[in-house]
């Protein structure tokens, strides 16, 4: 297939891209532990002077186990490339994309896969060990079906999680000056996804808004099939439900795309 | 003495004539502002999902009720408006201007090269949401807690709200005076500027061993603990003695770095 030849090379370009920032990628994971020790600290607390051994439905090895996955699972799905995106209409970049027979979405999809792929290495790495200590010293055993189902449920949150922020990057069509407000959405989509607190922590009702949104599939749901929150017979619909929005979110795209793309305007060279 | 009055005067009114250039540059370009202020609001939002988890709870947390949490939330989001609108805006410009070089121009100018390197620029943008949200906060927690309203209790809040500026100004400089010696020293300032969000529950969820360090070493839980623990009527006499010394003592030694620093400044690219 040669027309998947020049998609290969750009997974391989930002794989480099990735590679060539290891240092800083590792950096980041320093800050990302933050908020990890932080609520741990918060949940030891809580849990020390409740009056019953469960919180909010967990018990104080699985809110701590959540936490850490959850901490791991948001920096594993985190995107970043709507920033470059946003240069590309800003500074007229993306008028090359118009001519060349390359399509934007492909090239954006496959540089996105390409630099995800040492830090996945990387974060699944922490995460063994993460699952090891948790069954060493707190004897929470994790099934080995799960493990592999929660692989397969984290590839289509990766996906997911993209598709989400390749819909919201086209809002750089209308207002250029946007980088402050991807930050924002960011940071509210990851407490929606769970990626801070389970998000029973926030109530029934909640909870319910929450499965009519796509956010909750791309943290806490890998999360809830790993540690064994969510039954072997359900995880088979979450899955459907993951693919049902990474069809929906394919198809909102690429409409906002289109519209989008029709108000580019490039001055200069 | 009367010579530095009048430092302090021309200081003071240049940094009211900044705030209003700052805003007038904000201005230019409003989606940004906008912008800004969205994403400082997303950050909020965070910040108040902690409120809720603890209210919801219903314990007491170490002996804590949710409604002095919330009274040590609210002081953290104030001040974290006077950090992220005032201090680290032109901490991460510092880094930039020692790179490039563009120190050059302020060393010219007649007013304090520190003063004009670490404080010209402002967002008020950032600094009333946080402010705003912050200030409704603790009022809330104030009146719950029955706290008492008088010029002793709210005066010494403010004046314990005034060192927490003083710490977060000069302890989260210390690191970016670093750049005049190691030109990038941004993986350093990560690291130290993702500190900041320790403030953001009380010191007290911590381990003894944690609270000395975050007080007396890297005074880090000085901050936003200090304030409310006054309120709150929990300050023991080595913290107040700490309170009144620390400020000086950092100032001292930021002063002291800068001065350092500055001669190791080569105006590299220019």
């Amino acid at each position: 297939m040669p027309w998947l030849r020049k998609y290969i090379k750009t997974f391989e370009m930002g794989f480099q891209t990735a590679l060539e920032y290891r240092l800083n990628f590792a950096i980041s994971l320093i800050s990302a532990a933050y908020p990890i020790f932080i609520q741990s600290f918060l949940w030891t607390a809580i849990f020390n002077s409740a009056s019953g051994s469960e919180v909010y439905g967990y018990t104080y090895r699985q809110m701590i186990a959540y936490t850490f996955l959850a901490g791991l699972v948001a920096r594993l799905v985190r995107t970043g490339f709507e920033y470059d995106i946003l240069d590309d209409v800003k500074t007229g970049k993306f008028s090359k994309f118009l001519v060349q027979p390359l399509g934007y979405f492909p090239y954006r999809l496959a540089n996105f896969f390409g630099q995800k792929l040492p830090g996945v290495a990387m974060i699944l790495g922490i995460l063994v060990f993460v699952l090891l200590g948790l069954n060493h010293f707190w004897g929470v055993s994790i099934e080995f079906s799960r493990v592999l189902l929660f692989l397969v449920t984290l590839v289509l949150a990766i996906a997911l999680n993209f598709l989400i922020f390749y819909c919201i990057s086209s809002v750089a069509f209308w207002i250029v000056e946007i980088g402050f407000l991807f930050e924002g959405l960011r940071i509210v989509i990851i407490l929606l996804s769970g990626g801070i607190f389970p998000l029973e922590v926030f109530g029934a009702r909640f909870v319910q808004v929450m499965n009519f949104l796509p956010f909750k599939y791309t943290v806490n749901y890998p999360i809830n099939v790993l540690n064994g929150k969510i039954p072997f017979g359900e995880i088979g619909s979450g899955m459907v439900a993951q693919c049902i929005w990474i069809g929906l979110c394919l198809l909102a795209a690429n409409y906002l795309w289109k519209i989008g793309s029709r108000r580019f305007i490039a001055v200069g060279g | 003495m009367a010579a530095v009055l009048r430092e302090i005067k021309k200081h003071l009114t240049l940094y009211g004539l900044l705030i209003k250039f700052s805003v007038m540059s904000q201005m230019e370009y409003r989606s940004n502002f906008f912008g800004n202020m969205a994403m400082e609001a997303g950050y909020l939002l965070v910040k108040l999902s902690y409120v809720i988890v603890i209210y919801r709870s219903g314990v007491a947390i170490n002996g804590f009720s949710p409604d002095v949490f919330l009274l040590f939330i609210g002081t953290f989001v104030a001040l974290t408006g006077v950090y992220a609108g005032f201090f680290m805006i032109n901490d991460y410009d510092l880094r930039r201007k020692i790179k490039d070089g563009d120190l050059d121009v302020l060393l010219t100018k007649p007013v304090s090269l520190q003063f004009m390197a670490t404080l010209r620029q402002a967002d008020l943008g950032i600094f009333g949401v946080d402010a705003v949200a912050g200030g409704i906060m603790i009022i809330i927690a104030w009146g719950r807690l029955k706290l008492p309203v008088t010029v002793g209790s709210v005066g010494g809040y403010l004046g314990f709200l005034a060192i927490s500026c003083l710490v977060s100004y000069s302890l989260f400089l210390l690191p970016q005076i670093l750049s005049f010696w190691f030109m990038n020293t941004s993986a350093i300032a990560e690291i130290t500027d993702s500190f900041w969000d320790f403030n953001n529950l009380p010191m007290t969820i911590y381990t003894q061993a944690i609270q000395l360090i975050g007080v007396f070493v890297l005074p880090i839980f000085v901050i936003s603990n200090f304030p409310p623990l006054f309120a709150l009527n929990r300050m023991n006499p080595v913290y107040i003695a700490w309170a009144a010394a620390l400020p000086l003592i950092l100032l001292g030694l930021v002063r002291l770095l800068w001065q350092r620093g500055l001669k190791a400044y080569s105006s590299a690219s220019s």
